[in-house]
């Protein structure tokens, strides 16, 4: 079974390779991070989605397409990550932005 | 049945009442678009919930259409479409697509300039009082771009959240027993 961090890098790879307006992703990680059925958690900046603050969207995991976990998704727009990044937005449940994940193409055919 | 579960339930039982009412002629085309627009709020609120929002809070308040369910069916088509280009049609239809879904909603009106809801009778240009069941709605889910396949998604999200799938532990992680 894929690790959590298999699972994000998955997940980022098939969110950026349909989407142009995706320019950054970043992991999200909780105290609790380690348990394999706690979600795992991206941040998504799109410059096209509307500004809402932060309102995360959850899944269920999806083993037929490869995706092992459930997993959290919070797009924000750059201005509110930059709000984000300043602290006058905040994440919730002791949420914290971790590692940023880039496109991989060649692992976009796993996920899919 | 938890409360995300709960909400995705509703919303494929919407879903299925407005097929039923869009397939019969007789039917103005309201009350399919009313079902349409509950299903897919009741979705993002189920997608909400599934993330840890409070399900109160979430009750008394709208869920963002235009906001939220660009992003679910994105996440399906992403897991399921690899050979789609970055820039491709589909993802930019969905959000304009979204936002005519939630315009739908009485309460959404966009700043006054988009009163025809699928709802409750509005007042229109010169006085006149205009009325859901004899408005002709420009709208179509079953014409717009990416519309057929917003709706198979928004089915099969509402299936999926109605699932409870997370996976115990792998072995690996699971502590032995005595």
């Amino acid at each position: 079974m894929p690790t959590k961090e298999q699972t994000a890098q998955a997940l980022a790879n098939a969110h950026f390779a349909l989407d142009e307006d995706l320019t950054h992703i970043f992991r999200v990680i909780e105290p609790d991070e380690i348990n394999p059925l706690r979600p795992v958690k991206l941040l998504e900046i799109c410059s096209s989605t509307p500004e809402m603050g932060i309102s995360p969207v959850g899944f269920n995991a999806d083993p037929a397409r490869g995706i092992f976990h459930p997993s959290v998704i919070i797009e924000v727009s750059p201005a509110e990550y930059d709000r984000l990044q300043r602290g006058e937005l905040t994440l919730p449940h002791k949420w914290t932005i971790s590692e940023e994940l880039f496109h991989v193409e060649s692992s976009r055919r796993h996920a899919s | 049945m938890n409360w995300h579960q709960a909400f995705a339930r509703q919303a494929a039982s919407d879903l299925h009442a407005r097929e039923v009412l869009a397939a019969d002629s007789k039917l103005p085309a309201c009350h399919g678009l009313h079902f349409l627009q509950m299903a897919c709020e009741k979705l993002c609120k189920a997608s909400m919930m599934k993330a840890g929002a409070d399900p109160l809070e979430l009750q008394r308040s709208h869920a963002s259409i235009a906001k939220h369910l660009p992003k679910i069916v994105q996440h399906y088509v992403s897991l399921r479409n690899a050979q789609l280009p970055r820039k491709n049609w589909i993802t930019k239809a969905l959000r304009p697509l979204a936002r005519k879904i939630e315009l739908l909603n009485p309460a959404m009106r966009d700043g006054g300039s988009a009163p025809e809801n699928c709802e409750y009778p509005w007042a229109g240009p010169n006085g006149t009082i205009l009325v859901p069941a004899d408005h002709s709605f420009e709208f179509s889910i079953l014409h717009e771009r990416a519309g057929v396949m917003l709706l198979k998604i928004i089915q099969q999200a509402a299936m999926d959240l109605q699932k409870e799938t997370d996976l115990p532990p792998s072995p690996a992680t699971t502590p032995a027993t005595p």
